[in-house]
């Protein structure tokens, strides 16, 4: 991959998270909505290697952070990094640099393969909810165990269905990227 | 939509005092207010950064509904803050009903970091009200340029950014139009459980990739035939100068750092 093209497929990772995160699906069981962030964060893991993934969601930060409405609900600017949530979002930071590392070791045509890339998403998502923890604790000024209630046990049912259903998503997405551009991916 | 206010973002176009000052003195300042946040815990430093907060606010001469629309998100989480902290922290029992007590030092804990979190989000709004987006990017470029060394590549992911933003737009019109042409192909993404409506989404989202990334290849080589060869040493079209004023800002604010650090240790 030459450098400019590597600029530029990250560049477009990055438009694609800012879209993902302005979908969202409505799901009965959940006040709220589902929206594609975490798919997109998955895909940049399985496709990327742990630089171009990391740096993809750095510069998702960065571009929000500076104001462009591009985070989950139109949302933007600095003071979503510095809110109770934001540490979910240098969390994927974390999590795309530690998923595409242990990904990489997860061959094609492997057995079981797609259970050891579920493994390790599983892990990453891990990471980045700890990030969102503890950031909420410093934030709100409250204990592990009450952030943890609040912050992680409502939610864990939706993310490990999250998790189910979009690695092999991210995987299918591998496969046809590998078949379009054999050289890159 | 979103083409139409991706550029702007949640910038507010003004001449104010704080509107003309160097982006980069700009946030730097924002992150040492943020920092210093943290290190105070006196009440009569909450209630001068307080003020200091409202005067920026008035020299910024943004319309307070802009200010109220950036806090209204965290509302929630400052009542969810004050509340917790009355019934966790342990001290001089003042009010008790059940297994639910209420003591003197949760209540002033409880609003101390309520106002702690409101003035942290409040002050980081500000920031991207009184900057456009452009000028923070350059302002990050400028800011990151140290860490290159280690491996951060400042000025490519400024180029990034600014990709990014070009093509937010032009994807999402690209997206429409796929989720379209599935529907129209009879795919139901409201319909079903988790499972079914993620596999209603692959035949949206791979076509999706393979566009962006045939886009990135198209634009990779027109750069590259225009001689783009990476950042370093690129001149800019509008170059930012940083003045006195620039100066005293930043000053002004390392002082109030060191004077948080000091109140903490002699306070």
């Amino acid at each position: 991959m030459s450098k400019t093209y590597r600029i530029t497929a990250v560049a477009m990772m990055v438009a694609i998270m800012a879209i993902f995160a302005q979908i969202a699906i409505p799901i009965p069981i959940s006040p709220v909505p589902l929206t594609l962030q975490t798919a997109g964060l998955i895909i940049a893991m399985v496709i990327f290697n742990w630089r171009e993934s990391s740096l993809a969601m750095l510069v998702y930060i960065l571009l929000g952070s500076v104001g462009v409405p591009v985070f989950s609900a139109g949302k933007a600017g600095l003071a979503v990094l510095a809110g109770p949530t934001g540490g979910y979002l240098y969390g994927f930071i974390a999590a795309a640099l530690i998923g595409s590392s242990l990904l990489a070791h997860v061959r094609a045509n492997t057995k079981h393969r797609l259970f050891k890339a579920y493994i390790c998403v599983a892990f990453a998502l891990a990471v980045m909810f700890c990030c969102g923890m503890l950031h909420f604790c410093l934030i709100m000024h409250v204990g592990l165990k009450e952030a943890f209630m609040l912050t992680i046990l409502p939610y864990l049912p939706l993310d490990i269905l999250k998790i189910a259903a979009f690695t092999p998503l991210a995987w299918k997405v591998k496969q046809s990227l590998h078949k379009q551009y054999p050289k890159i991916f | 939509m979103i083409g139409d206010k991706i550029l702007i973002g949640k910038f507010y176009p003004s001449n104010s005092y704080l509107h003309r000052l160097d982006a980069r003195a700009k946030v730097m300042a924002t992150f040492l207010y943020m920092i210093a946040l943290f290190i105070i815990n006196d009440w009569l430093a909450y209630a001068l950064f307080s003020v200091i907060f409202v005067v920026f606010i008035l020299l910024a001469k943004v319309p307070l509904s802009m200010i109220w629309q950036g806090l209204k998100p965290v509302l929630v989480f400052v009542l969810i803050t004050v509340v917790l902290n009355f019934f966790l922290i342990s001290g001089d029992v003042i009010w008790s009903w059940g297994v639910l007590h209420i003591t003197t030092q949760g209540l002033s804990q409880g609003f101390a970091m309520g106002l702690r979190l409101f003035l942290l989000v409040g002050f980081a709004t500000l920031l991207t009200l009184t900057c456009s987006p452009l000028e923070l990017t350059d302002a990050i470029e400028k800011l990151l340029s140290p860490f290159a060394r280690i491996g951060l590549p400042a000025n490519e992911i400024a180029m990034m950014m600014s990709i990014a933003l070009r093509f937010i737009p032009i994807l999402f019109e690209e997206t429409n139009r796929i989720m379209l042409a599935q529907k129209a192909r009879g795919a139901t993404f409201s319909q079903g459980g988790v499972l079914h409506r993620a596999r209603q989404l692959l035949p949206v989202i791979v076509p999706l990739f393979v566009a962006a990334f045939r886009r990135a290849e198209e634009l990779a080589e027109a750069m590259e035939a225009r001689c783009y060869h990476g950042g370093v040493g690129r001149t800019k079209w509008k170059l930012a100068v940083w003045k006195t004023q620039d100066s005293l800002y930043l000053c002004g604010f390392l002082a109030l750092f060191a004077l948080s650090i000091l109140w903490r240790v002699w306070g």
